[in-house]
Parts: structure tokens; sequence; C-alpha cells
């Protein structure tokens, strides 16, 4: 039951709705029990010959009356106690998506979006659904259960009330165990399901290449397989589900059976009357739910507290980088200074980066390159700030910049990430993305600098295309140019490109990089890429290895050095120089 | 969607039932069975009752009959709807099953073109989510409609049987319930729509947001997105309100109601009976309780309403796409195509072939060409010249419509497709890592590749250095589309994936993806490997790599404008150089002083 008092912070903010459906509902379960005893006053009438039509005409109305009281008072609960867990489902979602944009880029590594969206979907829905029917279930077990065997008790004796209610904690019993039963077998067959879903989605966005490698017949051999696995998994859940009723309706039959013999001794002995026995039938009737609440509350609670446990541990996830400085807003401009005495990732085991420092002027061009997975973009997290490291120091003007705020800061930069990202959005919604106020002339003015104003003109309704599963499809390269357009509407002063033009051609790179360079307020431009060919416009090259600075300077200086980067941009240029000879 | 088509929708999935028929019938058997027994019980105690306790003669033997035939009434009954939910079950899932194997099957015979114009999701969602609203259908609504139907059809006979005039009496609520059920189709079913539109609106807007958490907070817009957020949030909150007071009006609380007014006319008709002469009081304990019974079952119905509704949607999208037209190339009984003709030599030729994709823009024009055994034969072009459709052509992936394609000087349709696939090796510019093991992607289920046949494969691609360094070397799990590998190691696994098919004819598709230089190297010397002794065709995008080619191609809107060997075209004025002066155009302007001193 802990799940109840883990919610106390809600059930305390709303404790009048829950005051008065608790109210309602114990209403509800007292007067459910008038018409059963007014039907058995009737037949007591009947028996001893002094039945007036008045008392029937009274009785009926009576008894429709219960029917419209009870119908009033169920509405007014269920709308009070749904109502709340409603509402609690809009707090809780809320909750995890604020906490959801303040997380850092680790946190996205570690967590898997299926993982994240089976809290924000199910693990929700659970608890939606423990903190009404956990109530109710709790409220009408105890209250309705209690109010049904007290008027039991007190109108027809206790001795057939003892007999009678024999099957009936058996029953509560088995209830919970098949409850326990039901929900773990049918976890394995969402799994099952999912699985089914993996598979198919194989299938579907591999279509190519299970052609070309003439896989048809394996694959419908898998997929085969795990809809049986489905099948079976799902057989297992109805084997259990299909045990509900008869045990409920065996359960009742025994207890009917046993209070008629022995309400049928205790009437030839003159202990009862024959209306108070057709009373106790009729209140056996109002048991079930009662017992069959009791058995499905533990259920439903542990579930509830199951997807509690998940989200609270999920929401208790601390941002790895504190806003140490909220109210910080200071400008930051002049040189990047960064110095690293060694970084490594929470989760590796390696340094990402050993010890050295350099410096970026102001309103410079610098490339920076270097094998896969030699750190360069780490440099560009570091810069973000997007992990904290005592080890790590970076000036900027002089400044420290953990002694800002994180807004203040990373407004000061604009990223076009390795992996373009867009929304299902319009074309101009996604390029106004970080500056909706945007003009449209100045989103096209962006669009143009990155060279995809043409190809967007090319759609059939132009700027105002979606993008996404309801829209078209770019191709990679104009991905990558769309995102360039939405990193230079920020207008920044540091613009960081990560790889951003390895799906470009290299004419398209030249001269997306030339716009960027002749723009009216340039900036400081960084730029990683494996391409080395334009670096030759840098003012500075770095050259990363193993998570060292190896070489850093002018392109010639670089070139007259002789190391990595002459060797690798010579290939590359090599592969050009024959072209040249040739055609000269 | 008009009723006549809903109908039709309907009908076809209860044909999938049709082969069950005989195990359905014997479930349908059991239900009547088993309700009959447990619409006796009543009237056993209604004769126990009238016949024992109310005259107050205590009999233990009668009571002893009682209770034994009442036990063995309800543990058949019990039996027997167990026994019955079981077989149903049994058969809606098989059901379920026999049509996704249909839709699944069917989407291999689909032709390339319908893959191009639908999202994967989509088609994925079809698959599995539609089905499974079907799967709703059969092992939900279906059964307990029928059985509520059943239910409710033996509780008025059983009335009628023992008492016509109450029982009359108690049908005149019926139609007080049919008015709430329509009540409740009008006006719940707008209302519930809507909140499972909002809500996947939600959802899919947490989705983006966590894939998308980079650029949202690289652009500061978290409050944005919040607020966003809370606005559709506070929408569902509304939405999500008016269903419960609407569906409280109407559903359980009314079904309640009418029962306690069906009660309310019970008990006024018996004792107005009563008044006028003598009444049996174990008729109603026996109306009160078949009264439980009747309503119990209408709340089910009311509420599998809803599954109704949208299984018929769903059935329709599934079937939808099961009626897509299909290719003939791929379906063999249509075919009937038992050829067993072998790509030998690896010869491939194009004769004035033209192809084009919607009808009206021809994406391929008069190509001619013909690749000798043995040869590597270039394609090069921009983007939509035209160089993937040859490749496309020849892969079957789509049809041609003019010209012919000849592979070893027969033509392409004569080669049924498992064979001709085995022979035609396709290295994708992206390649596809399928769930399973390193050495399960490598030999792809076919069981002619030894494991010693797939470490010789990786080893001659040099793909080894990279798999024996993974912690389970070869077993390696790799896991959705190979995450764990970057792309140049995509690369080589799907190099050594073909060569160990050791396929006569092979076709590929250059990666442009950047990779660094040493495993460009890597991959250079891996594809050189790969082309010996085979029939090349490939797509280059870095004109440096094509420099041994024996045939270079030019292609540009659908045609071929150029073609000789690499210094050839070089010396020619034309597309292919310019190309070529493009790509190095950047470094030709500045660092020609380098290039000399590295030359």
């Amino acid at each position: 039951m802990s799940i109840f008092r883990n919610l106390g912070w809600f059930f305390r903010r709303h404790w009048i709705r829950y005051c008065f459906c608790v109210l309602f509902l114990i209403l509800v379960s007292l007067i459910e029990l008038l018409p059963p005893w007014l039907v058995g006053r009737l037949v007591d009438d009947i028996q001893a010959n002094n039945l007036l039509s008045v008392d029937i005409y009274a009785t009926v109305g009576f008894i429709a009356l219960c029917g419209v009281a009870i119908y009033i008072l169920r509405n007014g609960w269920r709308l009070l106690l749904f109502g709340g867990s409603i509402e609690l489902g809009r707090i809780m979602r809320a909750r995890l998506f604020h906490h959801l944009t303040r997380m850092s880029p680790e946190f996205y590594q570690r967590h898997q979006t299926g993982d994240l969206m089976a809290h924000a979907t199910n693990d929700i829905r659970a608890l939606e659904m423990t903190v009404a029917e956990g109530v109710l279930t709790l409220v009408d077990s105890i209250v309705a259960g209690t109010a049904v065997i007290a008027a039991m008790i007190w109108i027809c004796g206790w001795e057939i009330t003892a007999v009678a209610l024999v099957p009936f904690p058996v029953m509560a019993w088995l209830m919970s165990r098949y409850a326990n039963l039901l929900h773990k077998r049918f976890r394995a067959a969402q799994e099952a399901f999912s699985e089914l879903n993996n598979r198919v989605q194989e299938a579907v966005s591999g279509v190519r290449a299970v052609r070309a490698h003439h896989l048809t017949d394996a694959q419908k051999r898998k997929f085969a397989k795990e809809s049986d696995k489905n099948v079976n998994a799902n057989m297992q859940v109805a084997r259990v589900d299909a045990l509900f009723d008869p045990t409920i309706s065996l359960c009742v039959g025994l207890a009917t059976m046993s209070s008629l013999g022995f309400g049928a001794w205790r009437i030839s002995e003159r202990l009862m009357t024959v209306g108070e026995l057709t009373t106790f039938t009729i209140y056996l009737g109002l048991l079930i739910w009662p017992m069959f609440a009791f058995g499905w509350l533990f259920n439903i609670v542990e579930r509830g507290n199951a997807s509690l446990k998940r989200l609270d541990k999920l929401l208790a996830i601390e941002p790895d980088v504190k806003d140490s400085a909220p109210e910080n807003n200071t400008v930051l401009d002049g040189n990047i200074a960064f110095s690293s005495r060694g970084f490594t990732y929470p989760t590796a085991r390696n340094r990402a980066l050993e010890e050295f420092s350099f410096v970026i002027e102001k309103g410079s061009f610098v490339g920076l390159c270097g094998r896969t997975g030699s750190g360069k973009t780490s440099l560009f997290r570091l810069l973000l700030r997007q992990y904290d490291r005592e080890s790590i120091d970076v000036r900027i003007g002089g400044v420290n910049h953990d002694t800002v705020s994180l807004d203040a800061l990373r407004n000061r930069f604009a990223l076009v990430s390795q992996e373009p990202f867009l929304f299902s959005a319009s074309i101009a919604e996604n390029i106004a993305f970080g500056r909706p106020e945007a003009s449209r002339e100045d989103v096209e003015h962006v669009a143009k600098l990155a060279c995809i104003h043409d190809d967007i003109l090319g759609f059939s309704e132009g700027y105002e295309t979606l993008l996404g599963e309801k829209g078209v499809n770019l191709s990679g390269g104009q991905k990558q140019r769309l995102t360039i357009a939405r990193a230079l509407l920020l207008d920044a002063d540091y613009l960081l490109l990560d790889d951003a033009f390895c799906s470009l051609d290299m004419q398209t790179e030249a001269r997306i990089l030339d716009n960027l360079l002749n723009r009216e307020n340039p900036g400081t431009v960084i730029l990683i890429t494996h391409r080395l060919t334009n670096l030759y416009k840098a003012d500075q090259v770095i050259v990363m290895d193993g998570g060292c600075l190896s070489e850093i300077g002018s392109h010639d200086k670089l070139m007259a050095e002789r190391g990595w980067y002459a060797r690798i941009f010579e290939r590359q240029a090599m592969e050009t120089t024959e072209a040249i000879k040739l055609s000269a | 969607m008009k009723t006549s088509e809903k109908r039709q929708h309907f009908i076809r999935l209860l044909r999938y039932g049709l082969p069950y028929r005989g195990r359905i019938l014997v479930s349908f058997i059991m239900l009547l069975t088993g309700t009959t027994a447990t619409l006796y019980a009543p009237v056993l105690v209604k004769e126990f009752i009238d016949g024992h306790v109310v005259p107050g003669n205590w009999e233990q033997s009668a009571l002893v009959t009682l209770g034994v035939t009442f036990i063995a009434i309800y543990i058949i009954a019990g039996f027997m709807s167990w026994w019955e939910e079981m077989m149903f079950q049994r058969v809606a899932l098989s059901v379920v099953h026999d049509v996704r194997r249909d839709v699944f099957h069917h989407l291999f015979l689909l032709p390339m073109a319908y893959f191009d114009k639908e999202p994967v999701g989509k088609l994925v969602s079809r698959i599995t989510n539609d089905t499974e609203t079907i799967r709703d259908l059969f092992v939900q609504a279906l059964p307990s409609t029928v059985r509520g139907i059943v239910t409710l059809v033996g509780v008025l006979i059983a009335m009628s049987l023992l008492d016509l005039r109450l029982a009359l009496f108690c049908m005149a609520i019926l139609p007080v319930i049919f008015g709430g059920v329509f009540l409740y189709q009008r006006y719940s079913h707008p209302i519930f729509h809507r909140s499972r539109s909002v809500l996947s609106d939600i959802n899919t807007r947490i989705n983006e947001s966590i894939q998308g958490m980079a650029a949202i907070q690289a652009l500061g817009q978290q409050k944005r997105v919040n607020q966003q957020f809370g606005e559709v949030s506070q929408e569902y909150r509304e939405v999500q309100s008016k269903l419960v007071l609407v569906n409280g009006l109407l559903l359980r609380p009314m079904v309640h109601l009418t029962s306690a007014l069906a009660l309310a006319l019970v008990v006024g008709g018996f004792t107005g009976q009563a008044l006028t002469g003598p009444v049996e009081i174990g008729l109603l304990y026996a109306f009160i309780n078949y009264l439980d019974r009747m309503f119990e079952p209408l709340t089910h119905i009311t509420m599998q309403m809803q599954v109704w509704q949208q299984s018929v949607v769903s059935a329709e999208r599934v079937f939808q796409l099961m009626d897509e037209p299909v290719d003939n190339q791929y379906d063999h009984n249509a075919t009937g195509s038992t050829s067993t003709e072998e790509v030998l030599g690896g010869k491939i030729e194009f004769r004035e072939v033209g192809l084009s994709y919607d009808g009206k823009q021809q994406a391929l024009d008069d190509i001619s060409f013909t690749v000798e055994s043995g040869q590597f034969v270039a394609l090069v072009g921009h983007t939509g010249s035209g160089k993937s459709s040859i490749v496309n052509l020849l892969m079957r992936f789509y049809p041609y419509q003019k010209g012919a394609v000849l592979v070893d000087d027969k033509p392409l349709e004569s080669f049924a497709e498992e064979p001709y696939r085995r022979q035609v090796g396709l290295i994708f510019q992206e390649p596809f890592v399928f769930q399973g093991t390193i050495a399960e992607n490598i030999h792809l289920g076919h069981c002619d590749i030894s494991e010693e046949a797939v470490r010789e494969a990786a080893g001659h691609v040099q793909a080894s250095g990279f798999i024996e360094k993974l912690p389970d070397g070869f077993q390696e799990v790799l896991g959705e589309r190979g995450q764990s590998l970057s792309s140049g190691e995509k690369q080589l696994l799907s190099f050594a994936r073909t060569l160990a098919q050791n396929p006569r004819i092979l076709i590929m598709d250059e990666a442009t993806a950047n990779i660094d230089s040493e495993t460009e190297q890597a991959i250079k010397s891996a594809l050189f490997t790969l082309r010996q002794g085979r029939t090349t065709l490939a797509i280059a995008h870095r004109l440096t790599t094509i420099e041994d080619a024996d045939l270079i191609l030019v292609l540009e809107k659908g045609r071929i404008v150029q073609r000789g060997h690499h210094r050839e075209l070089l010396k020619r004025n034309g597309l292919y150089r310019d190309m070529y002066q493009a790509q190095s155009k950047v470094v030709k302007m500045d660092s020609e002083e380098q290039l000399i001193v590295g030359a």
C-alpha cells in the first residue's frame, strides 16, 4: 500500500476531491443495501397475507428512487476519481517532459528512446489506473464488503452469514493469484508482440537487402516463428483469464447452496423468515464485487508501485551539468582558451582527452581534424559544457565559462551536429526552430547561404512543405543543409560545425563554406571535417590524435611540418593531381 | 467508409475463420450447453424454495439431492465455459496468425516502387498494430458479444418459460437499454476518437523530442517545447474528462440504473400478482437472479463497441495492403517459373533499355552497353542521372518498359528469382545489418556456407581485424541495425558477406559516407580482392576509385553521354572531365605547389 503513501503529496493536494469521492462510494454501498431488504419485507408480507397495494407502490417507487440516487452518486464519484487520476497523469507527464528537456546528451546515450517512451506511456498509464482503480477497489473492498456483511448479520443473523461466507475468502485468494499470474503472462505476451514488431521492422526497412540477398524465405520462417510464439504467449494469458468467471460462479454457487440449505433448516425451526432468506441470497450477489476487488487490489497496487518507482528513479536523475550561476547572464566574447588536464566519459574506461591546451582567436576560421575517435567531437561537447569536469578549463574572453548561466553560454554558440535532426513541421518552421519569430526574409536568406533555397523552391509547397512521416523525405545532403541554415539563423558569434558537410559533394561544400566565411558577421567558425581539401582557407588547423593535440598551426605551417595532416592532405589531393596534369 | 464496405471487410475477416469452422461449432455447442446449465440452476433453487423452504418442511434427502445436482451443474458449466473459451481463443489467435502471415507474405510480392512511397513506420504498423486490433476483435469483442447475446436470449427464454407475464414486464426495459446504447454510440465515439488522436499526438511529441533533444537544446528551445507540450497535455485532460462524463452517464452507471428499474418492475409485477392470488416465492428469486445475469453481458457488449469499430477500420487498412497489386516476378505461382538456370559466365548486356518509374519521366533512355565476363565497368554521373536505375534494373527491383537486358546472352526474365540472386551480389551504399551475430550476418542463413568459409571471407576483406577485437568475435550479437559498428566496419562486413556468397556478378554502390582515411585504405584493397574473377558493375562517386575500370559509362539525364577508359575520357572535353576537375578544383587553386611536391 506504500503507493498511497508515496503519492501522498497528490492526495493531500486534492484531499477535498478524494473525501467526497470516498463519501459517495460509501453512500452507494449503503443505498445498495436497501432494495434487497425491502424485497425481503414484501416477501414476508406475502407470506403473512397482509400485503397492501400501498406498500407495493411505496416499495417499487423506493427501489426506483434508490436506482436513480445510485446513478447520480456513481457519476459523481467517477468524475471525482477519474478526474483526479487524469490530473495526476497530466502532472506526471509534464514533469517527465520537463525533466527530459533538462537532461544532457550523456543521459540520452544511457537511455534508449524506446525505454523512455515506455515510461512516458505505460508507466504513467499504470499510475493513472492505480490511483483510480486502487482507491476504488480499496474503498469498495473494505466499505462495501463490510457493509454487506454487517447487513447480513444484522438482518439474517450471524449463523447463516458465517456458513455462507466460507467460500468467499477462498475466492478472494484465488482472484489475487489469478491476477498475479495474468499480469506476468500478459507481460510475456507483450514482449512477444514487441519481438514480432522488431521482426517486421527489419523486414520492411531492409526490404532491398532481403531481396538482394534472397532472404525472403528465411524472413518468412523467422516471422512464422515469432507469430507462433505470440499465439502461445496469448494462449497462456487466456488460460488464466478464462478461470475468473467459472471460479466466481462456483464460489457464489457454493455459498448460495449452503445458505439455502442452512436457511431452510432455520426457517423450519422458525428462527428465520422466508423474506430474510430472500434478502440474504440477494446480498450474496452484492458480495461478489468487493471480494473480487479485494483480490484485484494487491495486483493493481503492485503494478502501480513498480511504475511509480521507475518514474521516480528517472525523475531523480540530476542533470550531469548543473546550472551553477543561473542568474549571471554576462555576454561571453573574445578568444576561446581551452585547456584540458584529461577527460574521461562517465561510462568509459579510457581517457577521451589527454593534457593539452590551445587558443582560438575571435573571428577566425579553425579546422579541426583527425581520425575517427580522436576526440574532436568531445572538444565541442566540452566547449558547450555538456560535461562538467574540474580538469577542463574553458575561458571565453578570459571569463571561465562555468561562471555564467548555461543559457548565456549556449546562446553564444550555434552547433550543427553530425547527424542532422529535423522536426515534423514545415521547412520554414524547421529553419526558424531556434528563432520562431524570424521573418521570412531572414529564413530565405540563411537558406540561400546554406545552398538549400533552390531545393526548397523545387518542392510543391516550397517553404511550407511538411517534413517527416506525414511529409516529404529529404536526402541526407538536404537535411544537412537545412540544419546549417537553422544554425545560421541563430546568428550566434561562434559557429560549430561537426562534420556538417559529410553528405555533401565537394563543390557544394566549398560554396557553403565560402558563404559562411564571407557573410556579414562571420564570427568564429570551427569546422570538424574528414575532408581536408577546404582547410587551406583556415586561419588555424588543429589535428587531434588519440585524445591529444598532435599538430596545430596554419595550413602552410602544418604542410611544412610533414606530419599526419600533410600526409592525408596530399593523399586526398594526390587523387586529383593526375587529373590536373592530364587535363592541362 | 460506407456501410457496405464495412460489411465486406468484416465478412472477409470472418472468412478467415472458415478453416476452423469445426472447432468453432464445437465451442459454440459448448457455449450453449454451459449457458443452459447455468440458467437451469436458478430453476432448481426455485423448486427447492417453493417445495421445501416456504412450506417449512426440512428434508435432508431433498437437500442432498439439490446440493449434488447444483454443484454438478456448476462444475459442468464452469468446465464448459473454460473449455469453450480455450478453444475459441485458440481459433481466434490462429485466425490472427493467418491474417498476419498473409499480409507479411504479401509484402515480399510487392514491387519495389511500393516501398519507395510508403514510410516504413506505416507499413510496420499495418502488419503489427492493425492486426493486433483485429486480434482484439477476435479474442474479446466477438466472443463476448456472442456470449452476451446467447446469455440474453437464454435468460429471456428461461423467464418466459417460468412466467410469461413477468417476463414481458422485464422486456419492457429493453428499449431503454437499446436507447442507451444508441446514445452511447452517438455521443461517446467522437470523444473517444478525439482522445485517441490527442494521445497519439502527445506520444509523437515526446518521441520526437527525445530523439531531437540535442537539437532542441542546441537551439535553446526547451521553454517553448515545454509550453507546447503543456498545451497538448491540457487538451488531453479536457477530452478525457469529457469522456469520463459521457461514459458515466451512458455506460456502467446507466446499465445499473436500468437494472434497478427492472428490479422495481419485477417486484411490482410479482407482488401485484400476489394481491390477486397465490404466488411462488421461488419465482421472485429466479427472476432477480436472471436479471443479474442479463445486465452483465450487456455492459460487456456496450464496452466492446469501440473494438468493433476500430477493428473494421484496421481490417480495411490491412486488406488494402493485401490487395496491393503484386510484382509477378516474385510470385512463383504466377510465373510458374521452375527454371533452375544459373548464371555461369556473368556477361551483362543492355540493349536500348528504357525505364520510367511513373510513366511520364524517362529514368533511363536508350541505354546500351556490354560488360564482358570478368570486366569492371563503372557508372558515373550526377544525382538523378540514372546510375541507380541501372543497378535497380539489374537487381530486378523494377521492371523496364523498353529494350532488353541480357545476362549470359539470355533475357533477364528467363532466370528464376532464387538462382539468379544467388549469383548476383549487391553491395549497398549503406549496408544493412540484420539482427543476429556477426557470423549470421555473413552467411545470412545460407547453410551451404561453412563457419570456415565465413572466417575466410572476413579475412580476405580485412574484416577479421575489427571482428576479433569484439568481445565475442564472430559470435558478437549486433544490436538494432548494427549501431555498435562504425560505417566503415559495416562496409567491410558487407564485403565479407558478399565474398562468402561467391557471386558471379558483383554490383556495388560506392559509399559516400565519410570514412576515416585508414579504414578507407582497407576498403579499397578489399574491393580489389572482391573484384577478382567477377564481373563488376559499380556506381562511383569518387572518380579516383575507378581509374582501372575497363569501361566507364557517364550518364546524364538517363542517357549515356560518354564512354571509355579513364585516361581517354580525361583527354576529351565533356562531362567526365568537368566532374573530375570540379572534384579537384578546390585543391587545384591553392595547393598546386604542395601537389607537385607530393607528386
